[in-house]
């Protein structure tokens, strides 16, 4: 399950930015693009495919939005904050604030997601939330059906409701300014030598990232290596005798919600032990900005760049290398 | 009884075999040469780590915890004459939930770890007084256990809805944290913890360990064991208080581990007999041996992941236990 071959794989694909995942992303909207309006006078304005595989067809741009995703609700508001109709309780944003919760993300309150009448909802394509999404289709409302894992999710998921809300152009410029942040993140830390990292999402059990999500390519951008990259699952759960073998340099601790009160259990056995405890190397980050696979990557990738490589790195402007 | 000490030796030869096998496993993939030799004061400081603040006090609570867990259950079954009766059928693992799933929910776990373990020792006790009360007040003058047994089923039951109304209100974190206690976790183990179970345990044992000879008698029914001399009334009462007590503690440090405390009980009585001189202590001992070593694959099977052990006991304990019951119908 865990080959060292694996690792080394997953690491060298992973370290380089590939210069062709933004051109391929770019290019899906304008495939969309072409084959929509062709020929048929009754054919719908607007349609992508989600990432169920299933056509999302509307007549015209959607304007009362509902996402279960909360990084798709930070795509959305970013690519149009006055669509949104409603919230789960897991979009703390401040300009999301005035929105009625419609309750967990697993389990909305479908009556009043009803009353509010979308145009266009957003679920997650994964397996044990399809029904939702069933259920809202049953409605008579469009469903997105979406699966975010690495940041080029993040590009195609941007231009995909760029063109459903009718933003395209302005989620062009909003991958291409995610893009310049992130190149001019990986060029700053370009020629340190890694930091061997372990992420933790969750510490009990402790639970990390694997290989092929954002978080892994984030911590690639900011000049780390992430010490579970060999892993067989996306979000593996970990034994703390595995990472105390693996004893990362750095530590950077997801706190689930912004009230969290830090981490206290890095006092208990195990991870009291690690170096990166011991030599207070670690970092405490908003599991808001970190966790979210949405526009705000970039901006995760710059405090963990800013953490892993320090002082040392500040001063060069963006897209220089230092 | 001219077999007790003999096979109470064989018993502990084999616990202490898996103690030292426990030890010399691990996710991390250190093996037993490096372990000795990190013992010994040569290994590197991860090494020593890995040793003595994970596996040592790790193994050690699993010894504990299958110890009292094969204890307590022998003392219910022969206090509620019952087979089916184990540590969790008077709703003790309940309450103990209870209090577990509202520390992790409110998130207090997280800010202060003890009150993990000190809301399911409390939650525990909650549990054992109000199931006592019940049953006392439904029967008055003697405790009957049928009503008792009820009782801990009904307080059970509450305290199930009462964890579910909890979890539905829990985020997706707190929602793993505590389904992770209730399938048994002895992954929170440190000194302190296994130190103060040892503490709590020792009255409990010492105190249903002497009840042998009553319990003896009470198999043969009540009314039979009064005549022969046992204070039933007394007899009842202690076993309860102290089995309760001892899967209160345990469940406290580990979860709620179950068939430990159904099937290691059986599997003595299966093998030598059923004169609790020799069941109460070998089902110490086999029970410590057998979670010792289900921890064991718990730690190893998904490596560098683990899975939670009481996961690993019911997967284990259930095919072992037909086999026994299998060849027992044989015979």
């Amino acid at each position: 399950m865990y080959a060292a071959d694996h690792a080394r794989a997953g690491t060298a694909t992973a370290l380089r930015p590939s210069p062709t995942l933004p051109i391929a992303a770019l290019l899906v909207p304008v495939l969309f693009a072409a084959c929509a309006p062709a020929g048929r006078p009754d054919a719908p304005a607007i349609s992508v495919v989600d990432d169920a595989g299933r056509t999302v067809a509307l007549a015209a741009p959607a304007r009362r939005v509902f996402s279960v995703v909360p990084s798709l609700t930070e795509s959305v508001t970013a690519l149009d904050p006055g669509v949104l109709v409603a919230r789960t309780r897991f979009d703390r944003a401040p300009e999301l604030a005035h929105l009625p919760s419609l309750g967990g993300s697993i389990q909305p309150n479908l009556e009043a997601l009803a009353g509010l009448e979308p145009d266009l909802v957003i679920t997650w394509a994964d397996g044990s939330q399809r029904s939702l999404g069933e259920r809202v289709s049953a409605l008579g409302i469009p469903v997105y059906r979406a699966d975010v894992q690495a940041i080029a999710d993040v590009r195609s998921h941007l231009h995909r409701l760029g063109t459903l809300l009718g933003r395209a152009e302005r989620a062009a410029a909003v991958v291409d300014s995610l893009d310049l942040a992130l190149e001019s993140v990986a060029a700053a830390v370009h020629g340190r030598e890694r930091v061997d990292v372990y992420y933790s999402v969750w510490h009990d059990p402790p639970q990390t990232t694997g290989p092929g999500t954002f978080i892994h390519e984030v911590i690639e951008y900011a000049g780390g290596r992430n010490i579970f990259a060999d892993a067989a699952r996306s979000w593996p759960q970990v034994s703390i005798e595995a990472i105390l073998r693996r004893d990362p340099d750095a530590l950077v601790i997801a706190l689930p919600a912004p009230d969290a009160p830090g981490a206290p259990w890095l006092e208990a056995p195990g991870w009291r032990e690690l170096r990166a405890v011991r030599t207070g190397r670690y970092l405490m980050v908003d599991g808001d900005l970190f966790n979210r696979p949405g526009p705000r990557v970039a901006e995760a990738a710059r405090r963990m760049a800013r953490f892993l490589h320090g002082a040392r790195w500040r001063t060069p402007p963006a897209g220089s290398p230092s | 009884m001219a077999h007790t000490p003999r096979r109470l030796a064989l018993l502990a030869l084999v616990a202490v075999a898996a103690l030292a096998f426990s030890v010399s496993f691990g996710a991390s993939g250190i093996g037993p040469g490096e372990l000795w030799g990190a013992l010994a004061g040569s290994g590197d400081p991860t090494t020593r780590s890995i040793l003595l603040q994970l596996r040592l006090p790790r193994a050690a609570l699993a010894a504990l915890v299958g110890g009292a867990l094969g204890l307590s259950g022998c003392t219910f079954q022969a206090l509620l004459r019952n087979p089916l009766a184990e540590p969790y059928v008077l709703g003790v693992s309940g309450g103990a939930a209870v209090g577990a799933v509202a520390v992790v929910v409110s998130g207090l776990g997280v800010v202060l770890p003890w009150t993990l373990p000190a809301g399911a020792f409390l939650g525990a006790l909650a549990a054992m007084a109000l199931v006592l009360e019940v049953a006392r007040r439904a029967s008055p003058g003697r405790m009957d256990m049928r009503v008792l047994i009820l009782s801990g089923v009904i307080v059970g039951a509450f305290f199930n809805a009462v964890i579910l109304l909890l979890l539905s209100l829990a985020d997706v974190e707190s929602f793993r944290s505590a389904i992770f206690w209730m399938m048994g976790n002895l992954s929170g183990a440190d000194w302190g913890s296994t130190g103060l179970l040892a503490l709590l345990l020792v009255p409990g044992a010492l105190a249903v360990l002497s009840l042998a000879r009553a319990f003896n008698l009470l198999s043969r029914g009540e009314e039979v064991a009064f005549y022969l001399g046992a204070s039933v009334q007394r007899v009842k009462l202690t076993a309860y208080t102290a089995a309760s007590l001892m899967v209160a503690a345990a469940v406290a440090a580990g979860g709620v581990i179950g068939f430990v405390g159904l099937i290691v009980p059986h599997a003595v009585r299966l093998a030598w007999g059923n004169d609790h001189r020799l069941l109460l202590p070998a089902s110490f001992l086999a029970g410590t041996a057998f979670l010792l070593l289900a921890d064991t694959v718990a730690r190893l099977v998904v490596a560098p992941a683990e899975l939670p052990t009481g996961v690993v006991t019911a997967v284990a304990g259930v095919p072992f236990f037909v086999a026994l019951l299998l060849r027992g119908g044989r015979r």
